[in-house]
């Protein structure tokens, strides 16, 4: 055997032992995303049985005969037995049925693909502010603050992130309300009605984990400006912007990414409490209804398609990370 | 050159967005000189269907009033008066409508007598299981039938029950027709009605908001507006955040909604906002379980404790100083409230323990009322929106020597506790009926009363109660005997009448009559009665 023929060998042999390892990480993975959702399934089934009090009262009103809410408990299938319910529950949902609302007999399935949109276009602002004004806030506190620069910014800065990074969004949607809806009247108070209706929820969403967000980049870019490499590009008489973008950010990436995948799960439980503010109509505005109306199919789809949502964020950056640096899949599974 | 391009870029960006976030702030009503009107309503809650022999809502029957009209409906001062009836007879058992001859379906189709029966029919058929039947027609046996050569529609009980039409001015007595006579599955998408408006498709999403245009060869408005004076176009916004609404009003996002008591200050002090007061036909009360064995199946027990506190105080701690005192289970408003002034407590704690004493009882060493060494242990179970004034009459029985358990719930749950278990003695009972009529709470207090949870004996209010509902409806017999069964319940301590909660709405100035809007029940807003400035 040649010398060529002997380095192509072990080329190959690492090629191959590259995709074996990814073809684990990836099964993995998914295997994993995929039994945290049939638990997730099995739970929402278990937790809406939990919520006290009964549907069909609810629905039939506090004048309504026995007889009546009887009648209505059996029409809802809430008589049958727990075996029976939740046979016929996974049965559904592997075929894409949710069932019925019991309040209004609207198909749950059509109810989510109505509001899932709004979820997801106040999930996706939001996590793109938080994003943006993370790496913005975060990378320019790093760089002026480096090397003990700037300390009074450096004391705003961490006061500032701070004090919005613990703030309950209802308080920051309260005050944005306040400011720029009724006192300025210069957005809408509620609503999903255009682009203006977005950017009070999306704000009241993003900004406390686009303020915590930066807090980390900062910490991150400091890391980074301090490595020899930076110098290196330093003494290259590349500009500062350059610098940042180019040979900075991207090794903040590992850390951002996988900041950004807890976000989003935060973001989707966030929105929850917000849609609600707003009269959002999305998932969470309807959860909140459900859960007072005590209607289980909706809660019970609500809960699964939420957690589904984190689990398959999760599951992007898993594989977005494997990609950005694939040291990742090969440690955990070379 | 780039720098100016971006900057020339930008500009327009920023341009725009400005006017497309203006355009998301324009006001709620709006008149652009075309003679177009619209308003937008905050609705508390959703509708759960447009049927409406199955709706169940206050958002439901603000949606149902605007769809269909009803026979009658009542005046400002709680009389019935016509709607799509012009006149009508009525004793116990029957009455007659006379249909008004130019009623309009919204599909273009003729509504006649038979139409009329139909719609009304479904609402009195068991099988349409309407949790407003009894309420309505009470438990007899009911025919309509309707002559479309008179146009009358005639209602047939087989017990008699006077408070039927009563029961017909409630929004879920509204009359469908057409296609929704024919199909009543294609209510909720493309309802067919008799009233004023009809609901657009366009940008309805339920949960959010429904768009309704008014119909303009619509006539007959009960309230003597002119088609005109309705706006042409109303928006409704599930809005399910009090806090939400109020804001709302103020920034004018909203031209009507009601918001939670502690805005009201800030709502009073925003020039173009007007404070109206619509009545309620409920009323908070404590129900006291009295099956055998329960230390309030003793009546001088039930009566004790109704002296161990200050009803006045109460009713102001409870109602958060806006609530009045209720006669019975009924509020003020509702016809024959009343006849109980001289039976309700007067917070003597003295006569409280005399009560005690004769039931028994005596006051331990620990200051706890104990009777055979068991001491007076009570459970109250309560829904948490009625919190503050149940902590005031608990704090007041436990001072009186009462071992009072407060079981504080969700609305649900305190219906659950007080109608499957026995795991409570006093219930601080939130008694809101969509309508007033004197028989709506009848099924709590009869002895054989289907809703009967407390386990209620007291014979001598059965039979007021039976005699009172069997009188002729327009007779003064009528109200005396319903005001001797409400002294006879309240007498007896089988209730202990709270107070009546006060709904308030706020209006902008595009409602020209804020102080003459309708409501059966407060809580929703006949949308026939408002009449658009401008």
């Amino acid at each position: 055997m040649t010398a060529t023929g002997a380095v192509r060998q072990i080329e190959h042999a690492v090629g191959r032992t590259r995709v074996r390892s990814w073809v684990r990480y990836l099964t993995v993975r998914v295997g994993a995303s995929l039994l945290m959702l049939v638990v997730l399934t099995f739970v929402a089934f278990l937790i809406v049985r939990l919520i006290p009090g009964d549907p069909a009262r609810l629905i039939a009103g506090p004048d309504a005969t026995p007889e009546l809410v009887a009648s209505i408990r059996a029409r809802l299938g809430l008589d049958a037995p727990f075996s029976q319910q939740l046979t016929d529950y996974f049965g559904g949902v592997l075929q894409g049925d949710f069932g019925t609302s019991l309040r209004t007999g609207q198909s749950v399935a059509e109810l989510v693909a109505q509001r899932l949109p709004f979820t997801l276009q106040l999930t996706i602002a939001a996590l793109v502010l938080a994003v943006c004004l993370g790496l913005a806030l975060g990378i320019t506190a790093a760089y002026l603050t480096r090397d003990g620069g700037h300390p009074t910014f450096e004391r705003a800065f961490v006061l500032t992130t701070g004090a919005v990074g613990v703030v309950p969004e209802i308080a920051i949607g309260a005050v944005l309300v306040s400011l720029l809806a009724v006192e300025l009247q210069f957005l809408p108070a509620s609503g999903s009605s255009g682009f203006a209706a977005l950017i009070l929820p999306a704000l009241t969403v993003g900004l406390r984990p686009g303020f915590n967000l930066a807090r980390v980049v900062r910490v991150e870019m400091l890391e980074i400006l301090a490595q020899p490499f930076i110098q290196t590009a330093h003494s290259k008489r590349l500009t500062q912007t350059r610098i940042a973008i180019v040979h900075a950010l991207p090794n903040t990436m590992t850390a951002i990414l996988t900041l950004a995948g807890l976000l989003f799960a935060y973001l989707i439980g966030g929105v929850v409490v917000v849609e609600n503010l707003f009269a959002w109509p999305g998932l969470g505005s309807t959860l909140v209804s459900a859960v007072v109306n005590r209607d289980y199919p909706v809660i019970q789809a609500l809960i699964l398609v939420m957690g589904a949502l984190i689990v398959v964020g999760n599951l992007i950056v898993d594989i977005a990370l494997g990609i950005i640096d694939p040291r990742i899949a090969l440690q955990q599974h070379g | 050159m780039i720098a100016k391009r971006f900057r020339g870029v930008a500009s327009v960006a920023i341009a725009g967005l400005v006017i497309a976030v203006a355009a998301g702030c324009a006001p709620a009503a709006d008149d652009s000189g075309s003679g177009e009107t619209s308003l937008t309503i905050a609705l508390a809650d959703d509708y759960n269907t447009l049927d409406p022999a199955l709706a169940s809502t206050a958002a439901g029957y603000s949606l149902l009033m605007s769809l269909y009209d009803r026979l009658v409906v009542l005046d400002a001062d709680g009389q019935i008066a016509p709607s799509l009836a012009s006149e009508w007879e009525a004793t116990p058992e029957v009455i007659t409508f006379t249909l008004r001859d130019d009623i309009t379906c919204s599909d273009g189709s003729e509504v006649t007598a038979t139409q009329v029966a139909a719609s009304l029919s479904r609402l009195a058929d068991p099988e349409t299981a309407s949790p407003h039947r009894n309420r309505t027609f009470g438990t007899g046996d009911v025919t309509v039938t309707g002559d479309d050569a008179t146009g009358t529609v005639t209602v047939q009980n087989s017990l008699p029950f006077n408070d039927m039409i009563l029961g017909l001015t409630a929004p879920w007595a509204g009359i469908t027709c057409g296609a929704g006579n024919s199909d009543p599955s294609t209510l909720d998408d493309a309802p067919t009605g008799t009233g004023p408006y009809t609901l657009s498709a366009d940008g309805a999403m339920q949960g959010s908001q429904y768009t309704l245009e008014r119909r303009d060869e619509y006539t007959g408005n009960p309230y003597g507006l002119s088609t005109d004076q309705l706006a042409s176009t109303i928006t409704y916004r599930v809005i399910t955040d009090p806090g939400t609404t109020t804001n709302e009003l103020l920034s004018g996002g909203i031209d009507l909604g009601a918001p939670l008591p502690s805005d009201y200050p800030a709502l009073e002090a925003a020039p173009e906002l007007t404070k109206n007061e619509l009545s309620v036909n409920g009323s908070i009360f404590l129900y006291f379980r009295q099956a055998d064995g329960a230390p309030l199946a003793d009546a001088n027990v039930r009566k004790a404790i109704t002296e161990t506190f200050d009803l006045g105080e109460a009713v102001a701690v409870g109602s958060g100083g806006t609530g009045v005192q209720g006669p019975s289970w009924l509020a003020p408003t509702v016809q024959c409230a009343g006849g109980t002034e001289s039976v309700l407590p007067t917070g003597d704690t003295t006569r409280a323990e005399q009560l005690l004493t004769d039931a028994g009882y005596a006051r331990g060493a620990d200051g706890i009322w104990a009777k055979g060494g068991a001491p007076l242990t009570l459970t109250l179970v309560v829904a948490e929106e009625e919190g503050q004034g149940a902590e005031f009459i608990a704090s007041e029985m436990t001072a009186f020597g009462i071992d009072l358990v407060i079981d504080q719930r969700t609305f649900g749950e305190t219906l659950d506790t007080m109608a499957a278990t026995s795991n409570w003695d006093i219930g601080v009972f939130p008694y809101g009926p969509p309508i007033g009529t004197p028989s709506s709470a009848l099924g709590y207090f009869l002895s054989a009363g289907a809703t009967n949870w407390a386990g209620v004996n007291n014979a001598e209010f059965d039979a007021l109660a039976t005699q009172a509902i069997s009188a002729p409806p327009e007779s003064d017999e009528r109200c005396d005997l319903w005001e001797q069964a409400q002294a006879s319940a309240v007498g007896n301590a089988d209730l202990l009448p709270l107070w009546t909660p006060a709904a308030f709405w706020f209006s902008g100035s595009s409602i020209a009559n804020p102080s003459d809007l309708r409501s059966p029940s407060g809580y929703s807003i006949d949308p026939a009665s408002i009449a658009v400035a401008g």
